[in-house]
């Protein structure tokens, strides 16, 4: 029999080795081939904007991934990076410019619309201009002097300004009939959407002609706060940034630590890392089912699904202890083995959630009151792709990319599971694609829990390892490296690295800058949610205000994750 | 995997009402027994911080400042006793207001005198009564004892 997937495979292999060598031909040494999968080069600023269209135009790097400066030891000199992915072959690519002082970049905009957001955030953190983008604070407080990523920052008592947003002529329509447009200002906190926002509408009569999301109610810094703090601390951080998905934020981190260090953890961690992300990926779907439903008013079903997420954060706990923020990897794995009748638990928990999404999406998915209200508001996968969405918003305009089959980290190679697709991207098909997602993810966790892998949940290397308690009263060696580790933490080598994972709304990543010491010089989030909100804009175009929450909660907008 | 996508299925109306009768009635028998799922494992859950005390009644603590260095959010302050080595502290702080019940602290103490074991702290009415010195720390949940060398419940870290 003609095996597809070994084809498939070779295709990609040769893909890949035919773009390296056009890539090695035309920018010959440059190329730093530290990590096969995320290239890296230098370049000069000269040649910023026609090159990154040559890469776009010529080499297939066709999807923008982030943004980012860092302040570097050079006075007055800003090393600003770039990163692109081809879709076709999977390879990411970095570039890095140095910008001096004053320097006025080309924008990205025309390229790709959702780089708007990561260079407002690139000037508002770091003083970089760039051309055609409005010099307005994203996410510190309006009249605040100084750039608080520079390593010279100080705060200073300063008074707040309020400013008001001001939307430029329409240039699609004439002058007089843009006069006549209303703006209307609306605020949402949690509840109907996931954190505080602000949604400014321009309208045309009952009709939305523009509209744009106003963020920053929720910043925290934490891309700031995790200069100064060591990896333990900075996990405990990262576990608070989206409350549904905390799993996610800490696995990405403690995996890329983990492939820094050269560290291989045990496979039951393996596993039972898989195990919570999954659980927590039908977290969050049940979470954005229930706001949905509460949008359009069917309360009895958001009752049903935070029902089922009651039961899921009750089988968490009886795992760690706590309810939402649970912590359970860590450095080196899980903290703990599976408790006893867990996994029964578990199972049954499982199908009691199965029996309620089947039973809810047979009583809505067919009917005509909740197809007259969702199939609307579309974001094509042309749109998607240009604003950096990615994840199930992604999938439901039809474009299959899904990290978990595309570059497969543990067992996610080994387990039978399937993407589902949209067809169009409007919210109908959103809302399929995270249904179907919560059955793919409870088949993965069967399947895992009927095998899962003996041995021990913890990886002993010294470098990471907190021996326990018991050891530590007893013997010396245990207390020494015990009081090492807390008091100075772990050591990171230098390099920088870039990990990823398909977190429930997307490609979620982080990016590590470290020079030998516990503390990261440059720490930098990839979250999934900060490009579905900016492609808010062109959903709601010609949709109705009331709608709004429904948008938000449809493409689920987490404004923790965005906000940082 | 393309999902189907049907638009507007016309559907019989006895089967609707099958539909919801299939829905009510368990709607309603759920009122008498709940479905929800319950935690047996009660011990291993976590509350705000509380100092042990030795047999003698003194505090566990020795100052060796371990859990203010490795606290994330930075709420713990101490003042250490000059005079004496391993001497209990003059002061214990935490600062509740900025506590997020992490379980650090309890990881880093090396003489089992830090615990995640007390009571959550409510709602009150002044900001100073959420920063907790020695003494509320030793007695607002009843007294522990530090039990060096005993088997605990695992924490996270």
């Amino acid at each position: 029999m003609f095996d597809f997937q070994a084809q498939e495979n070779e295709d990609l292999i040769q893909n890949r080795i035919a773009l390296l060598e056009r890539m090695v031909s035309k920018f010959g040494d440059k190329l730093n081939f530290e990590n096969p999968l995320n290239m890296s080069f230098d370049e000069n600023l000269d040649s910023y904007y026609p090159l990154i269209k040559e890469l776009k135009t010529f080499f297939g790097f066709n999807f923008f991934l982030n943004l980012w400066g860092t302040d570097t030891e050079a006075e007055g000199q800003t090393c600003l990076q770039v990163q692109l992915l081809n879709m076709d072959t999977h390879q990411r690519l970095v570039i890095k410019f140095m910008v001096p002082e004053g320097q006025v970049v080309p924008s990205l905009t025309n390229l790709w619309k959702g780089c708007f957001w990561c260079e407002q955030e690139t000037w508002d953190m770091l003083g970089v201009e760039f051309s055609e983008i409005p010099k307005e604070r994203i996410f510190s407080p309006d009249g605040m002097e100084g750039f608080p990523l520079r390593k010279d920052f100080r705060p200073k008592p300063f008074q707040l300004k309020s400013s008001k947003y001001e939307f430029t002529p329409d240039p699609r329509v004439d002058r007089e009939i843009w006069k006549q447009r209303t703006v209307l200002e609306k605020d949402f906190f949690l509840g109907e959407v996931n954190g505080p926002v602000k949604a400014i509408l321009e309208c045309d009569e009952d009709k939305v002609a523009r509209g744009r999301l106003e963020v920053g109610f929720l910043h925290r810094g934490i891309e700031k706060i995790a200069e100064g703090l060591e990896a333990r601390q900075i996990l405990v951080h990262l576990g608070r940034i989206n409350m549904n998905c905390s799993s996610f934020y800490e696995q990405v981190f403690c995996d890329g630590v983990e492939a820094h260090l050269d560290i291989d953890i045990p496979e039951r961690a393996k596993a039972l890392r898989m195990v919570i992300n999954e659980i927590e990926r039908i977290f969050e779907h049940l979470d954005t089912l229930g706001r949905v439903c509460d949008n359009l008013g069917c309360k009895p079903f958001l009752f049903e699904c935070l029902e089922m997420r009651e039961g899921l954060t009750q089988i968490l706990k009886e795992y760690s202890g706590r309810r939402m923020p649970h912590q359970i990897i860590i450095l080196g794995g899980v903290f703990k083995d599976t408790p006893k009748g867990w996994i029964t638990d578990c199972l049954r928990v499982l199908e009691i959630v199965q029996k309620k999404t089947i039973e809810i999406s047979r009583m809505i998915s067919k009917s005509t009151l909740w197809m007259d209200r969702l199939c609307d508001y579309e974001l094509d996968s042309n749109q998607a792709l240009s604003w950096g969405v990615t994840g199930p918003n992604l999938r439901a305009s039809g474009v299959n990319y899904d990290l978990r089959k595309v570059n497969p980290h543990y067992f996610y190679d080994d387990i039978d599971f399937e993407i589902p697709l949209g067809i169009n991207g409007q919210c109908y098909d959103r809302y399929l694609v995270r249904v179907e997602e919560i059955f793919q993810s409870i088949s993965i966790i069967n399947q895992l829990l009927d095998n899962l892998p003996l041995g021990s949940h913890l990886s002993k290397d010294a470098r990471i390892y907190i021996p326990f308690k018991e050891d530590v009263y007893k013997e010396s060696e245990a207390l020494i490296a015990h009081h090492k580790l807390i008091k100075e933490g772990v050591q990171l080598p230098i390099g920088e690295f870039y990990n990823s994972i398909e977190s429930p709304n997307g490609e979620l990543g982080v990016h590590l800058l470290c020079n030998n010491s516990s503390r990261p010089l440059r720490f930098k989030l990839r979250t999934p949610s900060y490009y579905s909100g900016q492609c808010f804009s062109d959903v709601i175009e010609g949709g109705e205000p009331d709608e709004v929450p429904l948008v938000i909660s449809s493409l689920n907008i987490s404004i923790g994750e965005v906000d940082r | 995997m393309i999902l189907e996508k049907k638009l507007y299925k016309r559907s019989n109306r006895i089967l609707n009402l099958l539909k919801v009768l299939n829905k009510l009635i368990p709607t309603y028998w759920s009122l008498f027994i709940s479905r929800g799922v319950k935690s047996k494992n009660k011990e291993a859950v976590l509350g705000a911080p509380v100092l042990t005390t030795k047999e003698d009644g003194k505090l566990a603590c020795t100052s060796c400042f371990l859990c203010q260095d490795i606290c994330p959010s930075h709420c713990i302050s101490i003042e250490g006793n000059p005079h004496e080595e391993e001497a209990e502290p003059l002061e214990f702080d935490v600062n509740i207001l900025r506590c997020t019940f992490c379980g650090l602290c309890e990881v880093a103490c090396p003489v089992d005198a830090i615990r995640m074991d007390g009571k959550m702290p409510g709602a009150l009415h002044s900001e100073m009564n959420l920063i907790w010195d020695k003494e509320y720390l030793m007695t607002y949940s009843g007294v522990h004892q530090s039990k060096i060398g005993e088997d605990r419940p695992l924490l996270p870290y």
